[in-house]
């Protein structure tokens, strides 16, 4: 299982390098600047069925995002994060198959997103930009059941997608960076009995500035 | 660029270090977990009288150790106002009971024997009473595997329910229904007490007959 989630991160690292590096051959002249790294405060909150599994909003959640201007009004780059769910529910007896279980059951989600992303900035240079974008990609998510303090884990690596909106204010002596704050709809394909996928309403706060 | 790629992972690895620890979240009394199992061809209104062992057998990695401290006594006791409470009645071993208790305890704290039990793995156990101590030595006690247990390092308390009035058509001693209790501080007096009644509680099925 670990072999596999290996594999498939050093090919996604492998075709993010390869992208970067044919998008600085590819574009000559390209200076620094356009280079942009973007850290993100991203509380969620849980949306359709995954919202009936754990109801509680995450605010344990962070971004980095890497990305290249490919002139003034689109970026491409990369992305991932950390989002991390809980949920403690009071004791109570749960049936099983051949008897019963009194336990306080804890509910925890960790998701890790690796994305490839997209965004077009409205306006000009310089001034505040709207703007809207999608990260697609995966997500490795672990997924744990606690009985009192017995857990049961099951990880995954799934599909991911996250469309965005949101609004850049410069800042800064030169504006050369960035406050974005902006919303996004996230959704990854991990699913279990209870829930047919983990998906959300995001808030992200960020700061983006050149590398 | 370079190193703000590395800082980039090195972001990563610290941010993904930050989930919040559910054990850390959770009280000494929610960590404990009752887990009951039952067979499910057992009509349990066709037993009245039981037994209750005398002492605690307490489950070591060597010896035939059983136990009646203070807080022994109380779990044995405790067990005892549960069956009485559903109309079973107690009588001597020596009386043809139809139903034997055992009470078995593993103490991490004393003993560096690991568990990865199931049920019955520890009937394996010099401590584990002894078929004989039913009146039928030379029989084997008989646990059915799907019962549901955790296997980790931790304290326990076990009660298996042994069908004694079926022994000799079975041939074997047959377990029909057990507890489990596990978490922190278990063996606490007060601890095993209320789990040894969310037990019983929990298995509305236990009901003696008339």
């Amino acid at each position: 299982m670990i072999k596999i989630e290996l594999t498939m991160i050093f090919r996604i690292v492998k075709v993010l390098i390869s992208a970067m590096a044919f998008m600085t051959l590819a574009l000559p002249g390209m200076s620094q600047e356009k280079w942009k790294l973007e850290l993100s405060y991203n509380p969620n909150v849980p949306m359709s069925s995954f919202k009936e599994y754990i109801d509680q909003t995450s605010r344990n959640g962070w971004g980095v995002r890497f990305a290249f201007g490919v002139n003034p009004s689109w970026e491409v780059g990369a992305n991932f994060g950390f989002q991390d769910y809980y949920k403690k529910l009071p004791r109570q007896v749960y049936i099983t198959k051949d008897g019963e279980i009194s336990a306080v059951q804890s509910r925890s989600i960790q998701t890790v997103p690796l994305m490839v992303n997209v965004r077009y900035k409205f306006g000009e240079e310089g001034g505040i930009r709207p703007f809207l974008g999608s990260g697609i990609g995966g997500a490795f998510v672990t997924n744990s059941v606690w009985w009192g303090q017995f857990s049961e884990t099951d990880k995954g690596f799934r599909f991911a997608i996250a469309p965005e909106a949101g609004v850049s204010i410069p800042v800064g002596r030169f504006k050369t960076s960035s406050l974005n704050l902006g919303l996004n709809y996230n959704y990854s394909g991990y699913k279990t009995e209870n829930y047919d996928n983990i998906s959300g309403i995001g808030l992200r706060v960020g700061l983006a500035f050149p590398l | 660029m370079n190193k703000t790629v590395i800082f980039g992972f090195v972001a990563l690895l610290a941010i993904t270090g930050c989930k919040k620890s559910v054990t850390n979240n959770l009280s000494s009394e929610e960590t404990r977990v009752y887990i009951t199992n039952r067979d499910g061809n057992v009509n349990f209104s066709d037993y009245k009288t039981y037994s209750l062992v005398d002492s605690v057998a307490d489950i070591r990695s060597n010896g035939q150790t059983k136990s009646l401290s203070s807080a022994d006594a109380a779990l044995l006791a405790a067990v005892r106002t549960e069956m009485n409470a559903r109309g079973f009645v107690e009588v001597s071993k020596d009386d043809d009971p139809d139903l034997g208790l055992n009470v078995s305890k593993l103490d991490i704290t004393i003993t560096n024997y690991v568990p990865e039990y199931y049920p019955g793995y520890w009937s394996g156990y010099d401590a584990y009473y002894d078929p004989y101590y039913w009146g039928y030595g030379g029989y084997d006690y008989y646990f059915p595997t799907f019962y549901r247990v955790y296997q980790y390092e931790v304290s326990s308390i076990t009660i298996d329910m042994v069908d004694l009035k079926n022994a000799s058509a079975n041939n074997q001693l047959k377990i029909i229904w057990n507890a489990q209790l596990e978490g922190d501080n278990i063996l606490h007096p007060n601890a095993a007490a209320t789990g040894v009644k969310a037990a019983f509680d929990q298995s509305a099925y236990l009901r003696a007959g008339n």
